[in-house]
């Protein structure tokens, strides 16, 4: 498991081969992974973390940039501290893969 | 006796897919369709049937049958593929070269034989010196031993060429971990370095390997004539039939290379035994040269292999259903003997049987 | 022509000589057994299911018998078996017909895949089909039984077929397994229809089958559309109470109590969501049937 000094290094992107399928039900999404079988309930905000990730790999910095402005006025630390359980959650359900950049 | 054989649907189709549904009755296919279920094999036939469109042969009302074996065939793909990708994680992190071994090397080597193809478990081979680091690596991520019984235990460990069957215990998956590819105990002795020596890269998986076509018929060959479990014989000369043919259309020499390596590795009779019946049940082309060649070298005494004959093909006759023939079981069971007297020395085999009856297995 | 246009006699020969075969659903089912339990509540509960007609390609074989080994010298026994294969250890013979019941469900349920099966009870009144997943002990069976006694149709106490081509239930009435309690509760509504006799100590303790009503078999042919999915939950003492449940909750709930879920994946996926996209969801909360009733009424009213 990635530790937080790394983590800010890493790159965040959905498993090559995986083809997710999201269904969105008003505070809520089930998730498809094609590749494990199975299916997942997040709530919306975590849901859409995940989309966007899907769409395009992104950095960590890019996501916690985009954390600190959808949670405008909480601590850093705290924003931080909730990316990284996001994250690690994603990569515990293999949702995600973290390498770190090059 | 070959004739009874040749009439069973199934075989039938299995020689000749396009000249069986030309002639086939809808009874027929009703009947292909119990025997290929009752052989595991519904999913093979479905692929075919696929394969070579020949839906419009058959009546409307079996289609479900076929399109649901399909769908099983594919999610069993989708389970391989990750049980591997979930393997490769566990020893990767700990350098540990793999081999893929039987249905999930077909898998991963894009074969023919793993389409329309089910698994129960998958099976991988490591080197006997990291069998231990192997097992702790693959526990520390979540398989467990699943035989608890400390006889069990003894029996794989000292006498078999794996660790006792493990599971996932997340997803309830099988995985068999060999050091080998034949028992220690058994009187052929291939030596393993040489096949080490020759396996090949599984791209975006390093460290992972299969066995080379030609060692990886001589193993389905080996795992069919020295497993005891006959039930899967057919499914067994299915993947063989279809790697014979895969592979003889890809390289001219197969066959000579594959006469040869057999002698090198001293699995000339189990070749002899998969080109035997593949040709008998299946009607494989096998070009009559190499066919002497393995038998000069492979084949056992006259009298053994009228038994064989016998006991095999009865064992390889789907039961119960019409068409089968009486003491399918029994053949069965004759050749579970058989194999065990080929896995260990008898004084160990004894004790081992008599184990297995007094716990109801 | 029906079972019932069967005299006993040719019924039992012919379960003995080459099996018969029934239309179960959209099944053709080829069931022989030379046990006469099983004969006497085939006649019983099945009566009213045509026989097949010769056009008619067999599905699935089913066989009930006492088992061949010397087992059954010490206490009869019946064993279940699908093609020659058996899935299941062998019970005591008086639970023969239940396990016939049971089997066809795990027959079912492994391969009629071009249907996302899931685990529950499914009844239809004015075009509306109501699905009852059920845990054990949920009462989902006797929800299910005594809507039926009111006149719901039942296309299954046992599971829901979801069709992957018309995003439709398609009907698989067969008797009702009730347990315990629940069989004198079901008895002791007025009404016309049937509940067989009482076989006790089998798995699930005392088990009987109510009939599936004449009516319901008749129209197996006809599919529904699913209306609202409810997750009954029977409380001793409790209000009656349907309280609206996420339509995420719903899909992992459904999707747990699915028996080919994990088989099908994506396509399951989809029929799933556009199935609950077109469904209202409930935990549904009760102790008393009439109030149970009343409160699906309104329900398919509303």
């Amino acid at each position: 498991m990635s530790k937080a000094p790394e983590l800010d290094l890493c790159t965040i992107n959905v498993p090559v081969n995986a083809n997710l399928l999201f269904k969105y039900w008003d505070e809520e999404c089930v998730i498809y992974n094609n590749l494990s079988g199975e299916t997942h309930l997040l709530e919306h905000y975590g849901a859409e973390l995940l989309s966007s990730i899907n769409e395009q790999p992104k950095t960590y910095q890019t996501l916690l940039k985009k954390l600190t402005t959808d949670f405008d006025g909480s601590p850093q630390a705290k924003i931080a501290g909730h990316l990284e359980n996001i994250l690690t959650h994603f990569q515990e359900l293999n949702l995600i893969e973290m390498k770190a950049c090059d | 006796m070959h004739k009874s054989l040749s009439q069973i649907s199934l075989v039938q189709f299995l020689k000749n897919p396009e000249r069986a549904s030309k002639t086939f009755s809808a009874d027929d296919w009703e009947l292909l369709i119990r025997q290929s279920r009752r052989t595991n094999l519904l999913s093979r036939i479905a692929f075919l049937i696929a394969e070579r469109n020949l839906f419009d042969h058959i009546p409307q009302s079996l289609h479900f049958h076929l399109e649901g074996a399909n769908t099983i065939a594919y999610s069993n793909l989708r389970s391989v593929r990750w049980e591997v990708l979930k393997i490769y994680e566990a020893l990767n992190q700990v350098n540990l070269p793999v081999v893929l071994l039987k249905g999930a090397a077909y898998v991963m080597d894009n074969k023919d034989a793993a389409n329309g193809r089910l698994f129960s478990d998958v099976d991988i081979m490591v080197k006997k010196a990291q069998l231990i680091d192997a097992e702790k690596a693959l526990v520390k991520h979540g398989w467990i031993s699943t035989k608890i019984d400390a006889y069990d235990q003894k029996y794989y460990r000292e006498w078999m060429h794996e660790l006792p069957p493990m599971r996932n215990l997340k997803r309830q998956s099988e995985l068999d971990v060999h050091h080998t590819i034949i028992p220690p105990t058994a009187a052929l002795k291939p030596k393993i370095e040489k096949i080490w020596d020759h396996v090949e890269p599984i791209p975006d998986y390093p460290g992972m390997f299969v066995l080379s076509p030609i060692d990886m018929i001589l193993h389905s060959a080996t795992h069919l004539f020295h497993e005891g479990d006959f039930s899967h014989g057919l499914r067994d000369l299915v993947d063989l039939d279809s790697l014979f043919k895969e592979h003889s259309e890809k390289d001219n020499s197969f066959w000579q290379t594959l006469t040869i390596r057999a002698q090198e590795m001293d699995l000339s009779r189990p070749l002899f035994y998969g080109l035997r019946y593949c040709k008998k049940i299946l009607g494989t082309q096998i070009p009559e040269t190499c066919y002497k060649q393995v038998s000069a070298v492979g084949a056992p005494p006259r009298f053994h292999l009228y038994a064989m004959d016998k006991m095999l093909l009865k064992a390889m006759t789907p039961t119960y259903i019409n068409q089968s023939l009486p003491f399918a079981g029994f053949a069965n069971f004759i050749l579970f003997v058989r194999s065990h007297y080929l896995r260990m020395p008898l004084k160990l085999l004894i004790p081992h049987l008599i184990r297995k009856s007094l716990k109801g297995e | 022509m029906k079972i019932s246009d069967l005299p006993t006699k040719k019924l039992a020969y012919q379960l003995k000589d080459q099996g018969i075969i029934i239309n179960i659903g959209p099944y053709c089912i080829n069931l022989s057994s030379t046990l006469a339990t099983v004969a006497v509540n085939l006649k019983t509960h099945y009566g009213t299911y045509n026989l097949a007609t010769k056009e008619d390609i067999t599905d699935f074989y089913i066989n009930v018998d006492a088992p061949s080994l010397s087992r059954r010298w010490l206490r009869p026994q019946a064993v279940f078996s699908f093609d020659g294969h058996i899935p299941f250890k062998p019970l005591p013979q008086p639970q023969a017909f239940a396990m016939f019941e049971w089997g066809l469900n795990w027959v079912v349920a492994n391969n009629a895949h071009n249907h996302l099966i899931i685990h529950s009870a499914v009844l239809e009144k004015n075009g509306k089909a109501l699905i009852f997943p059920g845990s054990p002990g949920s009462g989902k069976s006797t929800l299910c039984a005594g809507l039926v006694t009111q006149g719901w149709r039942l296309l299954s106490d046992e599971m829901a077929l979801l069709s992957l081509k018309t995003g439709l239930l398609t009907p698989i009435p067969r008797p009702i397994s009730l347990k315990n309690q629940s069989i004198e509760i079901i008895k002791s509504i007025p009404g016309n229809f049937f509940v067989g006799e009482s076989v006790h100590d089998t798995a699930k303790g005392t088990v009987a089958h109510m009939s599936a009503p004449q009516n319901s078999v008749e129209r197996s042919h006809e599919l529904a559309k699913p209306s609202a999915v409810i997750f009954p939950k029977y409380r001793n003492g409790a209000e009656t109470d349907l309280s609206p449940l996420s339509k995420g909750r719903t899909f992992l709930a459904l999707a747990d109590n699915s028996f080919n879920y994990h088989v099908l994946g994506e396509t399951a996926f989809s029929a799933l969501t556009t199935m609950i996209d077109q469904c209202k969801c409930y935990n549904f909360t009760y102790q008393d049937l009439d109030s149970a009733y009343e409160t699906m009424d309104r329900l398919i009213d509303a």
